[in-house]
């Protein structure tokens, strides 16, 4: 009997010690954006082997028309190649294509790099950029990148050897920076068409001309990169002759593969993880550029659907303690729908822009005041979906809830399974009965104007709630034609400042890019670049 | 009560104290909790233990001495519906099963040989794929998945009595059966539901914590033990480990109280047949 009380005491004593031990409050801040890195340290050897992971999970096909999200593009960013290569420094250069000319505002003519060999080590051709080009109006081919820009092509051809030319319908300033995206990829033409069904799967696989080549795919498990040899640019050979990724998604397996040095690096590192890693002695967590959102996206139902009740949830809504907790320093306020420095071109006039925009301090009576001329009744909750497995949603929306509290509105979260959560993208059906859903989002390129126009245009792809402001579509349109890139940033500021007056989705951090390498690996980009940049090919050793 | 005190023992009499603070905890929560259970703010995230918040908080800044009295509520809820709905279907089937024999008794035994085919946590888990996440879902999923558990033990004992002379005698005289069964059949098997009721309220219990740690039971923001168990388990990682802690300790706690009661019980029900 003794001796049970005192095994009960014992437990309960270690216990209540342990949790004793957790005292300490956070009063971390957010990070300055001038500290986030474009590049980590270059490499200076060769690397046998790296180990990589997925944080997201496995990629549920390689073939470029159907990368779309982050474990796709991040595995065949490696092995397939664009017509243009988007830079660490958010810059576009040549890529399968040695230059563009635009004779006019709607022709784009790409003379084809020669020289340039699939893994099999057939030439590219001609051919085969207006065969990959053209797969994306192939309604047989299914490609996810098929609507706004490619149904804005009037044709495709090849106008000589090896030059082939883009004719547009409408003039669209956006369309060539598209071309670092898997929208302007190349495949072989005639792996692509022995595949069959099996295409982009472990069976059929890909063809492609990048620094990389697919090994093994254990399915559920990870997926060797194998050294292209053979590779075009000797300037960008791959360092590591091989790099095998993961698919590990569990927050805390993560942290504990990436501390003990079982995998030596990622991107996109759970926030979860965050603590163990930042003090981790086996490597580095950098802390890049980014081009990525989190934000509140309205399906227009309910109190939600009144721009001034999404203006004074902003505005009650403490986005710098966000940044600060939620995300543990790693992310700024949002001050726009444009993530902050997602730009290639007009630097001054997209700065101004921003400085323009309200700041992101809360303000609980301002909001009091908008939300008078709210039209709708008030009193109704507004659910926010949010996919249940991702806990750190749970936490944002609990702070807008308190920030709601203060104003008079009732804001409730409301958790479902990824898989369901998957749907609200894609499904208008999925959106119904819902106010609002959370999204950790990207610009697919550095152009704050394709960005805004997927938002805000009214057939954009991510207007989720119908959203329509002439004005805006007007405005859209102009700068997707103006060829002087200070005109057209000057306009796009004016559609930013619209946006941020209605509020389709309401903006609550810029997360910065955070990746983790282990002592001894380094040289990947630490920006946003990870989806469309060979990365692994700068990852080698650091002589350390 | 001289004679419970005695059979329950000084350990018994220790789990029913705890069994009565945790569900005086749960009735009384709306009095005893200091804040809202699902209101917090991230400035005020992992506080440590103090006068302001005794267990301190969690990760969402939500005070977690409030969540366990709150997650008192849904944590026993959950088992109570799974028992009672088991001991009223189990013990229905069990006594027409056995009060008809026969044809009656092959067929129910085979189709609750069929439920004992698929696994509990599966048949929850399919509930909710088809009527989505919720304790009610869970709970009745789990509850149909503990029906057979229950029916069975209730046959075995119910067809050793059947044949008893206080059985057969009122049969002989004309009595209906289901006034048998009723008045005579079911108080002397009484005793073994109570004492299956509680045992498998430890398992119900152990089991919607752990759907609503795989975020297939109670929804966030509510409190639920095991929903705080899955909650804290990155704060352990990192460091601040009171509410995955002090959670788990509660579900422990409680089930092994709650089996300890049940153990004697049971004990007691024998002790008291033999007599």
């Amino acid at each position: 009997m003794k001796k049970q009380a005192i095994a009960i005491g014992s437990i309960l004593a270690i216990a209540l010690t342990g949790c004793a031990a957790g005292t300490s409050s956070d009063t971390s801040s957010s990070i300055d954006t001038d500290d986030l890195l474009t590049t980590t340290p270059a490499a200076t050897g060769e690397l046998d082997l790296v180990t990589w992971n997925l944080p997201f999970g496995e990629p549920a096909s390689i073939d470029p028309i159907k990368s779309f999200n982050y474990p796709e593009n991040t595995v065949v960013a490696n092995l397939c190649e664009g017509l243009m290569q988007l830079q660490p420094d958010f810059s576009i250069e040549p890529g399968l294509a040695e230059k563009v000319d635009t004779p006019d505002d709607l022709t784009y003519i790409y003379t084809i790099r020669q020289g340039v060999e699939f893994w099999d080590g057939a030439e590219m051709t001609a051919d085969d950029v207006v065969f990959s080009l053209g797969r994306h109006a192939d309604a047989n081919e299914g490609s996810y990148w098929a609507g706004g820009l490619i149904s804005n092509i009037a044709s495709i051809e090849k106008t000589d050897d090896w030059e082939v030319t883009v004719t547009l319908t409408e003039p669209d300033a956006t369309f060539n920076s598209y071309m670092v995206t898997p929208a302007g990829t190349i495949v072989q033409q005639a792996h692509r068409e022995a595949a069959g069904d099996s295409y982009g799967n472990p069976t059929g696989q890909v063809m492609c001309t990048g620094p990389y080549s697919v090994g093994e795919w254990d399915q559920g498990q990870s997926i060797s990169l194998i050294k292209n040899e053979n590779y075009w640019n000797t300037a960008k050979q791959a360092k590591t002759t091989q790099v095998d990724i993961n698919f590990i998604v569990d927050s805390a397996s993560i942290a504990t593969a990436l501390d003990t040095g079982a995998i030596d690096g990622s991107y996109d590192v759970p926030l979860g993880a965050l603590p163990t890693l930042e003090n981790s002695e086996a490597g580095t967590l950098y802390l890049g550029n980014s081009l990525q959102l989190v934000a509140i996206i309205g399906t227009g139902n309910g109190a939600f659907a009144d721009p001034a009740v999404r203006q004074a949830l902003m505005m009650a809504t403490d986005r710098d303690a966000i940044a600060a907790t939620v995300f543990e320093g790693t992310a700024t306020a949002s001050r726009s729908l444009v993530p902050n420095n997602g730009w290639a071109y007009g630097d001054s006039e997209f700065t101004a822009g921003r400085d323009d925009l309200a700041e992101t301090a809360i303000d609980i009576e301002g909001a009091k005041k908008v939300l008078e001329s709210a039209t709708v009744d008030i009193t109704q909750p507004i659910s926010i979906v949010y996919p249940s497995e991702r806990t750190y949603y749970a936490d944002i929306i609990s702070e807008i809830a308190n920030g709601a509290r203060e104003i008079g509105l009732t804001v409730e979260p409301e958790g479902v399974p990824s898989a369901q959560f998957g749907a609200f993208f894609s499904d208008p059906a999925a959106r119904e009965g819902h106010d609002a859903f959370v999204t950790y989002n990207y610009m697919d390129v550095p152009d704050p104007l394709s960005f805004l126009r997927a938002i805000v245009g009214s057939d954009g792809s991510q207007n989720y709630s119908e959203y329509s402001n002439p004005e805006i579509d007007s405005l859209l349109s102009e700068a997707a034609a103006a060829t002087d890139e200070s005109e057209r940033a000057l306009l796009v500021n004016q559609v930013q400042e619209a946006a941020m007056e209605d509020l389709p989705w309401i903006p609550i951090v810029d997360p910065a890019v955070r990746l983790f390498m282990a002592d001894g690996v380094t040289g990947a980009p630490a920006s946003f670049v990870y989806l469309y940049y060979p990365w692994a090919a700068d990852l080698g050793a650091s002589g350390e | 009560m001289k004679q419970f005190a005695e059979r329950m023992g000084t350990l018994g009499l220790i789990a029913c104290g705890i069994i009565l603070v945790v569900v005086l905890g749960a009735l009384l929560a709306p009095i005893i909790a200091p804040y809202d259970p699902t209101i917090g703010s991230v400035t005020q995230r992992y506080q440590g233990m103090s006068a302001e918040h005794w267990f301190g908080t969690d990760q969402a800044g939500r005070d977690i001495f409030s969540r366990l009295v709150w997650g008192a509520r849904s944590s026993l809820t959950g088992p109570l519906i799974v028992v009672v709905i088991t001991a009223i279907f189990g013990t229905t089937i069990a006594l027409t099963a056995v009060w008809f024999g026969g044809f009656v008794d092959s067929a129910l035994s085979r189709v609750l040989d069929l439920l004992f085919a698929f696994p509990n946590l599966l048949l929850a888990m399919l509930a909710i794929a088809v009527f989505g996440p919720s304790l009610t879902t869970a709970a009745l999923a789990l509850a149909v998945a503990y029906i057979p558990y229950s029916a069975r033990v209730v046959r075995s004992m119910a067809m050793r009595e059947r044949n008893l002379p206080y059985i057969r005698s009122p049969e002989l005289q004309g009595i209906p059966g289901a006034v048998i069964t009723v008045r005579h059949l079911l108080p002397n098997v009484a005793p073994l539901i109570v004492t299956g009721a509680t045992i498998n309220f430890g398992f119900a219990m152990i089991e919607l914590a752990a759907l609503s740690f795989l975020g297939l039971g109670v929804q966030p923001p509510e409190a639920d033990w095991g929903l705080m168990v899955s909650n804290g388990q990155q704060s352990l990682l990192n460091g601040y480990p009171a509410e995955s802690v002090l959670a788990g300790l509660s579900i422990v706690i409680t089930v092994a109280a709650v089996g300890y009661v049940g153990e004697r019980l049971g004990g007691r029900a024998a002790a008291g047949r033999k007599a």
